[in-house]
Parts: C-alpha cells; structure tokens; sequence
C-alpha cells in the first residue's frame, strides 16, 4: 500500500507545542467529548479531537496544514468538558502560533516574538531607531530643512496660529511616515508570501482529509470567500455560540473595532497632511478626531477586560504569547491616549516621553505583526474565508 | 430414634379462616397423633406450648404445620428432635385464596359428590408431614479416623506463595511444591511491576523477591522445589499424597479411568466389574489402583491449586499477518519481558537498540475487534509497562500501542493515565492488518484508526500481546486418584481454565477441598493473583475445619448428614460412582462404592442414581420421600363420580422452592390438584417415587429444578441435568406400565420465575387432563 | 475421634456491611468456626445486589446466591445480624476492639410473620427508595419478597406514628411498636471488615448528559429495577415519561466514570452491565434496536469476551467508539444523543426512546465518613494496610469490582480477618 499514511512522531515538535502552552496534550484518551461539546465544530471530520491525536502523535505537518485549527476561536468549551483535563482550546492555540512562526518568512523574528528572553531586544530596536531621530529632530533641524529644501519639500509641518504643544516638533510626522510606511509595505509582503504558502499547504491537506470537493485551488474564489465570512468577523458569530466564555466577544470586539478606526483616522489624516497640507494637532471637535478618541478609549478598556478574564480564567491557561500582545496592545492604548492628555494639559516634556514611547509600541505591533499571535487577524481571516470557499460550514 | 409425635397447627395469617381446622386436626387423630392448634404459633407463647410438651410428655417427632420452612427457621428447631415444617401458608392458603377456591357451604358438604380441593390440599400435607416424620432421625457428624490440618500447595509463584504465607499466618502448616528448580514462577523473570498504589506514574519492582524471602523465613511452610504431585489420594481432612520429580515414572503415579471403548469386548459386549477392573490395570500398567494408598504418602487436608500459566503460542492461519515467524523481532510480550530482564531492549535479529517498538493488543483482521486468546485486562497493562521499558531505556525512545480496547479496569485507570503523559508513548485504536519487513527493520500497517483510515508505522519491533495458558489446559495437575479421573471435569467450558462456574461461589468447583487460585484460574495480574491466593487458602482452611467438625462444606454447609450405603443389596452397577458431581466415590474391582464423606456435598444425586434404592440420608432418604408420596390420598372414582386429579411436584429447595413460596406471598394461585415434596436437589430424585405415585394412581409428576448446560445454575453442578436424563429414561419404564411418557415432566424454573411458575404448573396439569385420569386408580 | 484442636476458633469479627461481600466475608469466617457480627445499615441484607436483575455473564438471578447465602446465615448459629445498625464509634486496637454500634428502631417486633395486614391499612405512600423512587410504597413496608430478614419494617421518615396506629390494630400478632427506642449495643471483636460497598453516582451532576431534564433519561440501576420481576414495571422495560415499551434505546458508558470532573477512575462494570442490558431489551422486545457509545469496551478475560462476542452477533446492537457528550430533550418524549464517532470522524445523533447512563460507582466511604481508623485514597476507597491489620475493607468499599471479584475478594479478607486473631 503506498497510500498509506506513515505516522512518524515528532518529539521536538510535541515539545514545542507544550512550550507554546499545549502542555496538556498528552492526557487526551480520546473519547471525542470535545468534539461534540464544540459548538461550532463541523459534523463531518470535526475537531478537535483528532488534532489532540496528531498532537499528541507530534504529527507536525498535519497541524500546521490543518484548517481546522483555524476556525477554533478557543471558547474553552472543550477544555471545560474534557474528562482527562486535556485543554484542547489551548492545544489548539498553541498549534496556531507554532503555525504563524511557521508561514512567516523571518524564523528568527518568529522565535523571537514568542521568547520572553527577546523581549529586552524587541523594545531596544525601536527604542534606540527612535532615540536618534528625536535626536535629529531636537537638534539638527536646519540640516533637515535644507536637506529637504533642497529635494523642494516643506520640513517643517508647521501649524499656524499661536504656539502650542505638537509632537511634531519633537518627532517629525515626516520620520513618522519614513518608518512606518515602508514597514507596512514589509509587513504585507510578509503576510502574502506566508499566505502563499499557508493556503496551498491548508488546501492539500483539506483534499486529502476529504473536507472539501474542490480539487484545484483558485484564489478568486478564496477572496470571495474571505468577503462573505468578513460580515460573520466583525459580528462576532462564532465567539456568541460559546457557552464557556461568552465575556470574551465583547472585549474582543471593541479592539478589533478601535483598531479599524484607528486605521481609518490615520488614514484620513495622512490624506489631511500631505493632500491638504493640514497638520495636525487638530481640534478636539473634529468629528475624526472625536473618533479618534473613543477609539483610544474603547482599546484601553477592551485590552484591559481581556487582560482581567485571562488573569480570572483558570480552565485556559495563557502563556508568554498572549501576555505580549495584550500586553502591546493595552500599552499602545494607554501611551497614546497619554501623549494626548499631557499635551492637552501643557506638560511638554511628558507627552513627548509618552509619545516616545507609544511609537516603540507601534512599531513592535507593527514590525511583528506577521510573527506574533496578532496575525491570527490575518491567518483565522483567510483560514475562515477558505472555509467559506471548501465548503466547511458547521451545522 | 423411639418417636413420641405431635403435631401442631397454626391458625395464625389466614389459615384458620380459610381452612377448617377441625377436620384437619381429625388427620392426625386418625393416626392416634395427638395434634394441638395454635392462633400463632410462633409466637413466644406458642414456642412454650412445644416446650412444655418436649418437657412433660418428652415429644420429640413435631409437624409445624404453619408457614414455610423458610421463615421462622430459628424459632421452630429444638434440641434432640426431628421437625418437619409443613407449608400451610404459603403454598396451601396464600397460593389458593378463598375467592379462587371457594369452601364448601353447609349444603354441600352434605352432599357427597363435592370435595373442597383446598383443604384436601392442607389435609395431604399433614398426612405427609407426618410421614416424613416416621422416617427420618437427627444426624450424627461423620469422623474421621485420621486428620491433619497441613494444606498442600501446587506452584510456587506468587499465587502459591501467596496462599501458603497467608495459611501459615493463620496457623496452618504449608508445604509448597515447585516444579521449576527456585520459588517465584513468572514473577520472578519480570523486569518490573505495574504500580498498585498512588502515585501511579512509576513501575516497582516485582514483590515476587520479597515474597521469596518471607516464604523461606516462614518455619512453618516447607518448600519442595524440581517437586510435583503424582497423586492425591483420599478425601479432605484426611490425603495422602505422593510427590515426586518431574518427568520421574512412579508407581504411584496416577492411574487413568477406561475409556468408553475399553469397556466393550470384541463384539461389542460391555464386560462385567471385574473384566473391566483387569483391563483398567493393563490400561494402567505399573501404576497402582486409586484404592491403594501410598505408604510413604504425605498427609494433607486441603490443596490450594497454583500452578499458574504459560504464556500462549501465536501461531497458524489466523496469525499469518503479524509476521510471527517471519521476522525474529516480531516477538510476544513474553519474550519481550526476557529480553527487558536481561538488560536495555534490543533486537533480536541484530542486537541493535530497539528505539521504535510497536505493541500489538488485538489480532485485527476480519474487522474483530476481540484480543489474542487467553488474553485479558492483564495484557493491556502488561503492555502499557512494557511501552514503559522502551521509554525508560532510550530517551528519544518510541512506544506505539495499537490497541482495540485499552483495558484498565477500576483503579487500574490511573495506570493508563500516567502512562498516557509520557511524551514517547503514543496510542491509537486500529485494526492491525499487516506486519511487514522494511529496509532493515518492520512496518506495521493499521487501518480504522483514529488518526485516519490506513495508517502505518516503521519500527524495530514489534510485540505481539499473546495471553496466558493455564497450566490445566493439558495436564490435570493435581492428579488426584478418583476414579472419575484425574482431573477438575467440565474444564472445557472454562477453555480449560480450573475456573469456578459460579459467581456468587467462585472457589466452589467439582472437587472437594482442592481450590484453584491465581492465573490457573483466569489471566490475572500479580496483584490480583496474591488477592485470589488469600481467599483460596481460607478455603483450604474451612474446608478442614468442616472436615474435622465431620459437616458439609459449601452449598450445605454444616450439614451433618451424610450418604449411608445398605451394601449388602448393591449390585455394583456402579451408577452412584458415576453419576456423583464430585467424584466423591471410588469403587473397588468388584464395583463396590467406597464412600469418602468429606467429599460429599449432601446432594443425594447418588440416592437419586441408586437402582436398588440403598443410599440415604438420616434426615432425608428413599423412604421419608417415598413415604410422603404413599401418604398423598387419590381420590377415585369409587370416591367421586369426577375425582380431582393427583400430581407429584419434586421441588428443588434451592430455587424452585423459594420461588413458589414468593408465588404464595404474592397471591399466585395454582392448581390446587398438586402435591409439593421439596428435594435437595433434583440430582437426588429416584425413579422410585416417580413409579410409586403412578402407580398408585396419580396422574402425574412434575419435577421443577435449576437451569443446566454449560452456565447450569444447579448448586450441585449436575443434579438437574442427571435428573432430566433420568426423566427421559423412565419413558420405557412408563409404557412398560401402559402410561403416557407425557405425565412426567421436568421443568426449568429459576428462583426469580415465581410470576412463572403458577403458569408452568398449571399448563403441565392441563396436559394432563387431556391425557385423562391415571387408569390405575382405585386399583 | 483423633481431631487436631490446635486450630480450635476463638474471638471475633465484625463486617460492617450485609450486601455480596459482606455476606461472603462473614458466612466464610463464620463457617471457619469464628463468631461474627454482621452490622447492616439497612433494614434489610443483600445490599446492592439485591436490586439487581441478573448477573453476567450468566445471565442469573442474584437472589439464587442470596437465598443460599440466606440459608447459610441461618444454619450458621455462629453469626449474629444486626440490621438498621449503625457502627458509632471504634475503640482499642487489633485483635481487641469495643465497637459502639447504635440500633434503630424497626417498629416491627420478631412477632412479624410478614402476613402483610398492615400493609392494606397504612395510609401513607413513600417514594420506594429500592426502585430509585419509580414507585411508591408504604411506610410499612419490606423491601422484596426476598426481603431478608423476613420482616416488615416501618419508616419513621413518612410515617404518622401513634397518632395514625392503624397498623397496630390490622396487626393480629402485637408485632408493631410505634414507640421502638433507638438502642446502642457494645461489641467486642478482634478485627473488623468494612464491606460498606458502593452508591450510584448521582446522575444529576453529569450536567450534559441531560439526566433529570430529560424524562427518558435512566440510570443503569434503575434499568435493572426496571428489568426485575419485582421491580416497579413487573419486569416489563418501560420508558419512565409514558409507560411505552422502547423500541431505540441508547447506552451512553463512562456517564460520570473516567472522567476527573466527576469520577477519575473505571467503574469496572458499566461495559458488561450496559451488554447485559442489551440482552433484557433484546429478550422482550425482539425488533427494539440499541445503541451502545464507548471510549473503551472493557469486557476482560475468557467469559466477558464470549459474552461480548456473542452480543456483537445481533444486528440490532449498534456499538459505537465515541463518547456521549450531549443529551438533550426530543420531540415526543424522545431524547436525542449526540457524539462523534472516533473512528469515521462524524458527529452523529441519534434520536431514540429511551437513554440510559451506564454511571458508575462511588465508594460509601466517599460520602460518609467511617468511624474508624482508616486510611482512604483520594477517591474513598478504603486502602488495605495488611502489615498493621485489624481492620480490612472488602469488595467494591476497596476497589470498584464485579460481583465474582468481590466474592474472592471478601472470602480473602475473612483469613485476614482470621489472622489479626491468630496473632
């Protein structure tokens, strides 16, 4: 029989996934409890409980091509159910992140995102990049002007009127622009040669396992597919069927929705600066910028919730991973919002500082995008969205 | 015993209101019994009556005729008399309600032509009673000369060694032989033991070394290894023994009953007592016969039998695909065990490190899912500390177990789930359907696994869980020189384990004071066999405690009573040798029986057996059941223009008993027209009766007694079986008389089929009426 | 007669407990030649077993062994009984304890002969706890026609007591007492075996599996009541909500066994009982089709497999590898099961008449604290200590157990029992 499938374990890849808090994959004896406790698991080939085998098999390339994988949005249903104290849901998860290491492109960074010792070097990069800039921007100045006179751009965004407090007299928006533009072209780059690779692998693996009819993979119909499922996104669906931890929608979605809007009002306003050559700091009354604001808050609370049911939560357990990004993300809220406060209230030194350090917590979003647990918002999209297209709905 | 009787009616639970007591007290009175009443006789008052009676006038013979034997049991039983419970209550009054059975009125029992079938019914049973009365006497225990209180033990693995450490701390003499040349059986070739206690998550050593040392501390067990039993002679209480080495011819090595064929000469003439007796001893050249006792025989009162297993071959059609055979490292879990004794696991094949071994639990193929034969719960743990091994050996070691049903039972789940978190073991159910050479090492191919349909996994061994063999499975072990042979019968249905057919009694077997323990029994793991060993040697030790009390053992315990021979009238047909269920018989060249009363259970099925109606029992014999029979009035023609019928029913007292008693309490009604003798066992019941009551004009007999085949419920293995042969032999006897075969009968009835048995009676009663009435009556 | 008396029985023993194991311990010792007290909470012996309707794999009524083991009891002047007694307190050490056993009134004196009148006259109903409450009883009452001791018993729970008294008058023997005053006897015994046996899990903390939600949702006991011929339904099998003879029934194994948040360890026998079960639909209801859910079928050993073999045969038991994990209410009293099969990997329901949860079984002393000096694994199971002594747990109050292990087991713990007097 050459169809055969060959189990081969993969020691180092149990371990790994242990490492990445699937340490409750061995106990799993597979009564398949999960699966029917999952509330929106499919009724063909549902899941998990035949990636607990896998993993617990260290059946690597099973689980990384694994679709299935993707659609569990970790309610901990099955954990809480499970009669070995297997926690599937967290299984589940740590399966993801070995999987986003794995489609990123850049191994290193991908270790690095998920390794606490890193942690110091993720934060000095930025840290040190922007150290120099402010320094530029503090005390050479007039350099920059006639650098920038001379290629017949305006250095200074300036704003008219009486002087008031902008961070960009302390950090240019050109700089601001220089880093992030660019790094945002790296970031998709990065996502689309890992999706490249992340939708062939999970496609073969669905033709093999007979979850989907479609033989060739055609990514027209994957896009629709990712339309039709964004709606079902942004309203949550999935995370609504679970009973376990029903909290979790909410927070959820007022950062997802904080972060939309804050994309948009960047958006808007780099239009304002170099279409209109409006700069900022603008009034509190712009409606953008009111938007802005509730934003900002709706983060800072809805990290915040999500931080609070993680610490409450004793049938999931979180690791490393998870502490970081909400740890960026509540950060990134809380500078922000700050830098704003300070200037509002004239402390000039402060807000700069603040500011200072709201673009370090940028920037690593941003940078490690791709590598870090946030780029499920990239990966379970498209995970989803092929669902949507192979025909794997639940019931 | 001279016999001073009385009987003694209660009136008490409705039997005064339904029946008139005065026409029964004139039964006795006829008889010149005195007979007393009683509103409710088991009462202190009503006890006191007796007494005084016992006292003043020195009544010794009382019928109780109240409720059954089966209630009040310590209230009616005195010193020095014999008593005889006659069931008024349930099975007359409560089974034949006045609203079914309605009493006669005033007007017609003047009338001649009408009988009030009720009271007839309690009528008879009086009569009956006192019959019995007549015949019986109050047991004396049976003595044995000789005795001793040493307990033999077979097999000097952790079972025997368990038995005999705990008989001895009970104070009992042991003597364990070994065949091998050291104690400690398979136990003592394992690496290591599955863990017993919390935490589970380690293996421990075998106990089997400490066990071997507290058996040689012990001053009052003796150990003979490189030993075996040629032969156990004699009874309970009271074996000689001879033992000798194994492989060693022996005189007293045991001698084989004649095989059916044997007993016929060349025309096919079965040969008489003696003829048979010299073909049997050129049958058994140099071996001496089961009567001759060895001289320089051992004395024991009870074997405990561990003689334990060996480890089951994995061979032929039905295995070809596992590649046992073709492959040296394709191995059995025993062989695997050796290998992991000696040191780290390698190949067989190479000696190279075996990194990646495969754990077969079940054969697969043809979508079975059942495990090897032979096998049990133990195998799915052996196999689970086996994967140990290999993970305990290699660090980057792999254990794979492909299993059907992992079986863990009880507490043993905790085992399995300290196993299951060891990174390196990995487990699937599957169907193993090719074990096959790969490169240099094996694959083993599965299929409806669960992690997918068709698997396959590459590997340096593969270990094959092959199940255990009792040693009973060709050898009978214990020899004993019976002259039923050699060995436990029926083992067949046990797949030749010694195993018990009872679950309530799981040490009852078919012989007397031999219990088997341990994997002899049923594949077990150590833990579990030491368990078993204990309560085996508790048996060995009550039953020469009985022994020497002269009493029965299990089901009649401490029974007095025991089988008395007439010998004079035998005829050495040799049926009672034959047909007894425990071999407790051994008859001479003649075809004389020789008793051994210790290894009588009391069932009477030689009673039963005996054609010239010489065997009985003081308190239960030929005559205290005939003459109940003779006692019962039929009615005839000359009495009634339509007489009532008269039906014999030969209850068993163990189920079908207590059922019609439950019958009575829930108001089932049957015929009134039967007649109930309970008996020990239908195995006990004698033709005789059978005849007598057709021929003095009944028109029928019912025999009601367990279920038999191979899950028989009858407590004495073959009674009820026996008697449905028997019943089926007296067809020649009745046509001889003219009669129906139909107006005998034997029906199964389980104690829990009291809703059943009004209607097995009844329909049997039906039958025959349609037959019509005996022609004998009135003769 | 030349009898060796060096092995003559002296002192005595106490089985705390009168169900198989129990009974097996004390009628063992007892037949020895030891004095045994036999402590039996219930106002009856027999314990679980009693309210079973057949062993496997034989396929035998259990009260065939009792009325045996009865019997034995009462030719054997060697043991005492004690029923509706409670052991309060244990003093001393082996080989010489003081007992405290306190007695509760059975408001029914040794005058009983069992003729029933009381029963027509008591006006008051009790749910009848040996059925698992499918019925009602009085509160006079005895437990089965089996009912050993051979005695009616009264519940002070429901009953009316003097003020009612109807009984007494129906009673022509003075046999009841409504004024019967707990009494406390001391025993002294060399050692004493706690045979204190198993409950059924409560079903009703499996919140999943839909158990007293659902109507049509059983327990395995209860189906043995239901199956017994002098259970509630006579013997017929019928679904609690309408009394409709099922024709789909689904066996959900593992119910609350196996499992951490409930019980952590094998109930031993749920498998063979859930196939035994199988037989008694399949016996009186021949097109009625079954659906037995399992992680593992542990049907071990030579008999078990037979009996399982031979269930496998019948093209009406469906046996599926999966666990139930869903249970909920159907259209017209059904109920459906939802689970995946592990093997195909397809979540499937099943919609059937009647479910039954095979649950499992907790030890007594998981519940109620013995008073005694004993040591317990997490679980309440009694751990034997042989080196020390004294006093031993046999049958399922030691480990969950078959009948036939229980058996070897209790009879084991008798010598043990024994030697604790020899030292």
């Amino acid at each position: 029989m050459t169809d055969r499938y060959v189990a081969e374990p993969d020691l180092e890849f149990v371990n790994e996934v242990i490492g990445l808090g699937g340490d409750s994959l061995k106990k799993c004896f597979q009564c398949a409890t999960c699966s029917v406790v999952c509330p929106i698991s499919p009724d063909l080939k549902p899941f998990p409980r035949k990636e607990m085998i896998a993993a617990s098999w260290g059946l690597r390339e099973r689980l990384t091509k694994n679709m299935d994988v993707w659609l569990c949005h970790e309610c901990g249903d099955c954990s809480t159910k499970c009669p070995r104290g297997a926690k599937p849901g967290d299984v589940l998860s740590a399966v993801r992140s070995y999987a986003i290491q794995k489609y990123s492109p850049l191994k290193g960074v991908g270790k690095a995102v998920n390794d606490p010792k890193k942690l110091p070097l993720l934060i000095a990069v930025p840290a040190i990049l922007f150290a120099v800039l402010v320094f530029i921007n503090m005390n050479l100045s007039g350099m920059m002007e006639s650098i920038f006179g001379a290629i017949g751009l305006e250095w200074s965004h300036a704003h008219e009127g009486e002087h008031v407090i902008a961070h960009a007299d302390f950090f240019s928006t050109w700089f601001v622009d220089l880093v992030f533009v660019p790094l945002s072209l790296l970031v998709v780059l990065a996502f689309v040669l890992g999706l490249k690779r992340f939708l062939t692998d999970i496609h073969e693996q669905a033709v093999a396992d007979g979850k989907t009819t479609r033989q060739k993979l055609d990514y027209v119909g994957v896009l629709k597919g990712i339309i039709a499922v964004i709606p079902m996104i942004l309203k949550h669906d999935k995370f609504s069927e679970c009973s376990e931890n029903q909290d979790r929608a909410t927070p959820h979605m007022m950062v997802l929705f904080s972060f939309i809007a804050l994309f948009v009002v960047t958006g808007i306003f780099f239009v304002a600066l170099y279409g209109l050559g409006l700069p900022g700091p603008y009034s509190q009354l712009n409606p953008v910028k009111i938007l802005a604001n509730v934003a900002g808050i709706a983060l800072i609370i809805g990290s915040a919730l999500m931080i609070k049911n993680r610490l409450t939560k004793t049938d999931q357990s979180t690791s490393y991973k998870d502490w970081y990004l909400l740890g960026l993300v509540l950060g990134l809220a809380l500078t922000g919002m700050l830098s704003e406060l300070t200037r509002l209230a004239g402390a000039q030194a402060l807000t700069y500082f603040m500011y200072y350090l709201h673009l370090i917590f940028i920037f690593n979003l941003f940078a490690f995008l791709p590598f870090s647990k946030l780029a499920h918002l990239v990966y379970r999209t498209v995970a989803l969205g092929y669902g949507n297209y192979a025909g794997r709905e639940n019931k | 015993m001279d016999k001073k009787y009385c009987v003694y009616i209660c009136t008490g639970c409705g039997i005064g209101e339904s029946l008139d007591v005065d026409a029964l007290c004139e039964v006795p009175k006829e008889e010149g019994v005195s007979v007393k009443t009683h509103p409710f006789l088991c009462s202190s008052e009503g006890i006191d009556l007796i007494k005084k009676d016992i006292a003043d006038d020195g009544v010794n013979a009382m019928c109780i005729a109240a409720c059954s034997r089966r209630v009040n049991f310590d209230v009616f039983s005195f010193e020095g008399c014999v008593v005889d419970r006659t069931n008024l209550r349930e099975q007359v009054v409560w089974a034949h309600p006045r609203s079914e059975f309605p009493a006669l009125t005033e007007e017609e029992k003047e009338d001649e032509e009408n009988f009030d079938r009720v009271q007839m019914m309690a009528e008879d049973y009086i009569r009956m009673g006192m019959a019995r009365l007549e015949q019986i006497n109050p047991p004396e225990p049976y003595e044995l000369e000789t005795f001793t209180n040493k307990i033999l033990v077979i097999g000097g693995g952790v079972t025997g060694m368990g038995a005999a450490l705990d008989a001895s701390k009970a104070g009992y003499p042991v003597t364990i032989v070994e065949k091998e040349g050291a104690l400690g059986g398979f136990a003592a070739k394992m690496r290591s033991q599955m863990p017993v206690t919390e935490p589970y998550d380690n293996l421990i050593p075998p106990v089997v070394d400490s066990m071997i040392q507290a058996v040689e501390a012990d001053s009052n067990i003796t150990v003979k290894t490189e030993t075996v039993v040629a032969r156990i002679a004699g009874q309970p209480g009271d074996f000689t023994v001879t033992l000798k080495n194994p492989g060693e011819k022996h005189s007293f090595d045991v001698p084989y009953p004649l095989p059916e064929e044997m007993k016929f000469d060349e025309n096919g003439k079965e040969l008489n007592a003696e003829q048979q007796f010299e073909v049997y001893q050129q049958y058994n050249e140099g071996r001496e016969d089961v009567l001759t006792l060895d001289p320089e025989g051992e004395k024991f009162g009870s074997v405990v039998l561990a003689a334990g297993w060996r480890p089951a071959k994995i061979e032929g059609e039905e295995y070809t695909h596992l590649g046992i055979g073709d492959s040296p490292d394709v191995v059995t879990n025993t062989q695997f065990e050796e290998i992991a004794k000696k040191g780290r696991i390698v190949r067989p094949s190479d000696g190279k490190e075996a990194k990646s071994v495969v754990f077969i639990q079940s054969p697969g193929k043809d979508e079975d899912d059942r495990d090897f034969q032979y096998c049990g719960a133990v195998t799915s743990m052996a196999t689970l500390k086996q994967a140990k091994y290999v993970r305990d050996d290699y660090n980057d070691g792999k254990a794979y177990i492909i299993y059907q049903h992992m079986r863990t039972p009880g507490l043993a789940e905790n085992f399995y789930k300290s196993m299951q978190q060891d990174p390196g073991i990995f487990m699937t159910k599957g169907e193993v359907i090719k074990v096959s050479k790969e490169g240099n090492g094996l694959a083993v191919e599965a299929d409806n696994t669960l992690l997918g349909e068709q698997i396959k996994i590459k590997a340096d061994m593969v270990v094959l869980s092959a199940g255990m063999v009792p040693e009973t499975a060709d050898n009978p072990v214990i020899n004993l020189a019976y002259r039923q042979g050699p060995g436990f019968r029926d083992n067949d249905i046990f797949d030749w384990y010694a195993d018990s057919n009872f679950i309530c009694f799981p040490y009852e077997t078919q012989r007397t004071g031999v219990y088997a323990a341990g994997t002899v029994r049923r594949s077990l793991t150590i833990e579990d066999s030491i368990e078993d060993a204990t309560g085996a040697a508790l048996k060995a030790i009550q039953c020469i405690e009985s022994a020497n009390r002269g009493v029965s053992v299990h089901p009649r315990s401490g029974d007095m009573t025991f089988p008395d021979f007439f010998f004079q009238r035998c005829t050495q047909c040799k049926r009672c040798t034959e047909e007894c269920p425990f071999g407790a018989l051994d008859d001479d060249e003649k075809g004389t029986p020789k008793p051994n009363p210790t290894r009588c259970r009391r069932c009477g099925t030689c009673m039963g057996a005996c054609p010239e109606r010489i065997i009985g029992f003081a308190d239960y014999n030929i005559n205290s059941v005939g003459s109940m029979v003779k006692s019962i009035v039929v009615p005839s023609e000359d009495d009634y223009d339509e007489p009532p019928l008269r039906i014999l029913a030969l209850v068993c007292e163990n189920d079908a008993y207590p059922a019609l008693d439950m019958a009575g309490m829930n108001r089932l009604s049957f015929s009134a027209d039967v007649r109930i003798i309970p008996v020990r066992c239908l195995g006990s019941v004698n033709v005789i009766w059978i005849k007598d009551a057709l021929s003095q004009g009944m028109d029928g007999a019912i025999l009601l007694g367990c279920k038999h085949g191979d899950d028989y419920q009858c407590h004495f293995v073959k009674g009820s079986e026996l008697a449905s042969i028997r019943m089926q032999k007296i067809g020649d006897a009745l046509s001889s008389l003219a009669l129906e075969e139909e107006r005998v009968a034997q029906k199964e009835v389980a104690i829990d089929d009291y809703d059943k048995i009004p209607e097995i009676i009844n329909s049997f009663v039906e039958e025959i009426e349609a037959l019509g009435p005996n022609p004998f009556k009135g003769f | 007669m030349a009898t060796d008396n060096s092995t003559s029985a002296s002192g005595s023993i106490m089985v705390v407990g009168g169900g198989i194991s129990g009974l097996t311990t004390a009628l063992e010792a007892a037949e020895v030649g030891y004095e045994v007290f036999l402590i039996e909470k219930a106002p009856y012996l027999g314990g679980r077993v009693a309210q079973l309707n057949q062993y496997f794999p034989k396929l035998c009524p259990p009260t065939c062994g009792l009325e045996i083991n009865y019997r034995r009891l009462k030719d054997n002047r060697k043991i005492k009984t004690y029923t509706l007694a409670n052991v309060e307190k244990v003093a001393g050490e082996a080989g010489n304890y003081t007992v405290t056993v306190q007695l509760n009134p059975r408001f029914i004196n040794q005058n009983c002969t069992a003729c029933g009148e009381c029963v027509d006259v008591c006006p008051v109903d009790r749910s009848n706890d040996f059925n698992f409450g499918m019925d009602k009883n009085k509160a006079v009452y005895k437990s089965s026609e089996m009912a050993f001791p051979m005695r009616y018993t009264i519940d002070p729970a429901v009953c009316k007591g003097t003020e009612c008294g109807k009984c007494v008058e129906a009673c022509n023997y003075n046999a009841i007492e409504l004024d019967m005053k707990p009494k406390t006897v001391e025993l002294n015994v060399g050692s004493i075996v706690w045979a204190t046996g198993w409950e059924p899990y409560d079903a009703a903390k499996i919140d999943n599996l839909g158990y007293g939600v659902c109507k049509n949702v059983v327990t395995n006991m209860m189906l043995e009541r239901l199956a017994s011929p002098n259970g509630p339904t006579r013997g017929k099998i019928l679904r609690p909500s309408d009394e409709k003879e099922p024709e789909t029934v689904a066996f959900v194994q593992c119910a609350g066994s196996r499992d951490e948040n409930h019980l952590p360890y094998c109930s031993y026998i749920c498998c063979m009982a859930s196939l035994k079960h199988a037989t008694y639909l399949r016996e009186r209801y021949p097109e009625a089709k079954i659906y037995i859910y399992y992680i593992d079928l542990r049907t071990p050993g030579y008999k078990y497999e037979k009996f399982y073999s031979k269930i496998k045969e019948d093209e009406n038991v469906f046996l599926i590898k999966g666990k139930v994990a869903e249970v909920r209410q159907a259209s017209g009293d059904n109920v459906t099961v939802v689970a995946e099969n592990a093997v195909t990997g397809e979540k499937m329901e099943q919609t059937v008449d009647m479910a039954v949860l095979a649950t499992g079984m907790q030890p007594t002393a998981a519940n109620t604290k013995l008073p005694a000096d004993l040591k317990l694994n997490e679980d309440g199971f009694i751990v034997n200590d042989f080196e020390k002594g004294g006093v031993f747990a046999a049958g399922c109050a030691n480990k969950p157990l078959d009948v036939v292990t229980s058996n070897q087991n209790a009879t084991g713990m008798a010598l043990k029992a024994i030697q604790t007097l020899k030292r």
